[in-house]
This record gives structure tokens, C-alpha cells and sequence, in this order.
């Protein structure tokens, strides 16, 4: 699937505009920070040292 | 490293200790409720997007969404303009910007997620490293929103103004408008990242104290150095910069 970064038009005079962002890349924003809750939830449940009755979580 | 801090009760808070005032806490209340509807009001479907009248009418009404988004708008950027002022003169901005001594906790804590399990958590300022890039993020994004937020209100009609559509060319006016857009779309993320972080269970006392404006005095023990020298709840002490030391009985 061919993503568009920018939305662009043509004015009267024929020119091509930038007229904003696309709204495409909404979804990979959205897919980045689930992906970096996952991977942290991850890491504090297996790999990430455990607190002590003593330490701080 | 060993704990060379005194037990809880001996010449160190042993009571609740003062992490937000209470400006603090309703600038970032006034700040999260202003952030969520203006992406509630940025991103929910338009018409001119889709080419359709979408109508969001409630009982016949049409709701129109760029009012409000402007005006939130120019409520958050108050908030933001009140928050640097104080921050900048009447706290420490040094609190929050990242410095070397960040960068070896850094180090510190990786060391003891590799190497040295069993060792106590690494203990940091008022705010961690890793709080503080998450707030040098959020402040890039948002007065990049804001910037071009107050740009784009020369384009419209108002009470107070008329519209100037000229002020900018079509290319500079393109460039505002995918500076906003993708600064929204990584207010996304940012938003994800924190509401997460906020309700993990052993970040809840930094969220309660967003709330209520205190930490425990074990939860301060626990967490933070000497680097951050807090005021203790009820004493007369002003601005959470003087040591809250009780002497040893």
C-alpha cells in the first residue's frame, strides 16, 4: 500500500501546492506507542530486575 | 551503593512531602482536558475531508468544530505561557532539563538491569531521566502545535479579527499545515506513552501526587536523592526549595 506523507492540490494556476500533513501516517503514530507499551510491558514483566519489600518497584 | 539516608522518622521526611502545588497541578489538569478535545476536535471526521456533510448533529444541532478548537487553543497556550513563566522564575528550570548527572543514572540503571540485579534501585532527582526527554518531547511537539496553531488564526474570521490569508505564501502555509498536522499525529503517541506510564502500578504515587500534591515520605525515601529537596506538607517553608530536614530525636 503507497503511503502519502503530504496532501498536495493544484492552484488555478496550475501549480502544485502542499496543502498539510496526510492523515496515512495517523495509524504508524498510533502502532509506535502501543508497540512501546507492549515491549516495556514486557520488559518489567520478564527481563527487568525485581523490587525488594525493601526498594522502590 | 549503599543507603546512606536515615530511616524513616530520623532527621529526614517522615511525613507527606509536597511534589506539586497546586498551580502546578491545575495548569496540567487545564493542560491534559485542553490537549484532549482539541484532538477530539482535530481529528474526529469533517466535512470538507470527506467530501460529505458529516453531520454531528445532537437533537438537530450542528456541532461546528474549529471555534473550539481555536478558542481551547488559545486556552492551552495561556496555560502553556503561564507554566513556562513560573517554571522559569519562580522554580528551578534546572529540575527538568537533562544534565551529566543524568546521563550516569542512565548508565547506572542499565549497569543494574545487566549486571547488578540485586543492587537498590538507582535513586534520581525530582524528576528522571527519562521523565525529563518525555517533557523535552512534549514541549518541542506542543509549541510546535501552538506556533502554528496561532499562525493558522490569521485565516480565519472572528469577532476580534478579520482574516488575512496573505500573511503567509501558499508554500509557507502548506509548511504550517504538515508542521501541525504531524506534531498532532506524535501528540498521539506522546499521549499513549504517558497515560500508560501514569497508571503503571509503581508510577501510581506520581500520579496520586498530580492529583493530591503529595508523596509519602517512604515513597520519597525510596525514590529520590538529594538532588530534589522537597517542602514538607503543612510546613512554613515556601516553594519546596529549602531542605525539609527534621532534626534527629
Amino acid at each position: 500500500m503507497e503511503m502519502e506523507w503530504v496532501r498536495v492540490t493544484r492552484s488555478v494556476y496550475g501549480q502544485t501546492e502542499l496543502s498539510g500533513a496526510s492523515w496515512d501516517p495517523l495509524l504508524l503514530f498510533v502502532l509506535a506507542g502501543i508497540a512501546i507499551v507492549v515491549l516495556h510491558a514486557l520488559y518489567k514483566m520478564t527481563l527487568a530486575p525485581r523490587a525488594k519489600a525493601s526498594d522502590s518497584s | 551503593m549503599a543507603d546512606s539516608r536515615p530511616p524513616a522518622g530520623q532527621d529526614g521526611p517522615a511525613g507527606r512531602v509536597i511534589r506539586h502545588f497546586l498551580a502546578d497541578r491545575l495548569f496540567h489538569w487545564i493542560m491534559a482536558i485542553s490537549v484532549l478535545i482539541l484532538i477530539a476536535t482535530g481529528f474526529l471526521p469533517k466535512p470538507e475531508i470527506y467530501g460529505y456533510q458529516f453531520n454531528w448533529g445532537l437533537l438537530g444541532y450542528e456541532l461546528n468544530w474549529v471555534p473550539i478548537h481555536w478558542v481551547i487553543g488559545l486556552l492551552l497556550t495561556a496555560a502553556v505561557v503561564f507554566h513556562i513563566v513560573r517554571a522559569s522564575i519562580w522554580q528551578s528550570l534546572a529540575a527538568i532539563l537533562p544534565g551529566p548527572r543524568d546521563a550516569a543514572d542512565a548508565w547506572r540503571i542499565a549497569c543494574r538491569a545487566i549486571a547488578d540485579r540485586e543492587s537498590p534501585p538507582v535513586r534520581q532527582g525530582k524528576y528522571s531521566l527519562a521523565q525529563k526527554l518525555y517533557h523535552l518531547a512534549i514541549t518541542v511537539i506542543v509549541l510546535t502545535l501552538i506556533v502554528t496553531g496561532l499562525l493558522m488564526l490569521a485565516k480565519i474570521d472572528t469577532s476580534y479579527w478579520q482574516r488575512n490569508p496573505y500573511f503567509l505564501s501558499s508554500y509557507g502555509w502548506g509548511i504550517v499545515y504538515v508542521l501541525h498536522g504531524y506534531a498532532a499525529m506524535a501528540l498521539i503517541t506522546l499521549l499513549i506513552l504517558h497515560v500508560y506510564f501514569a497508571l503503571r502500578p509503581e508510577k501510581l504515587f506520581f500520579t496520586r501526587s498530580m492529583i493530591v500534591g503529595w508523596i509519602t515520605g517512604d515513597e520519597y525515601r525510596k525514590t529520590f536523592d538529594d538532588r530534589w529537596q522537597p517542602e514538607q506538607k503543612g510546613s512554613a517553608t515556601a516553594n519546596g526549595s529549602e531542605p525539609a530536614r527534621r532534626p534527629a530525636e
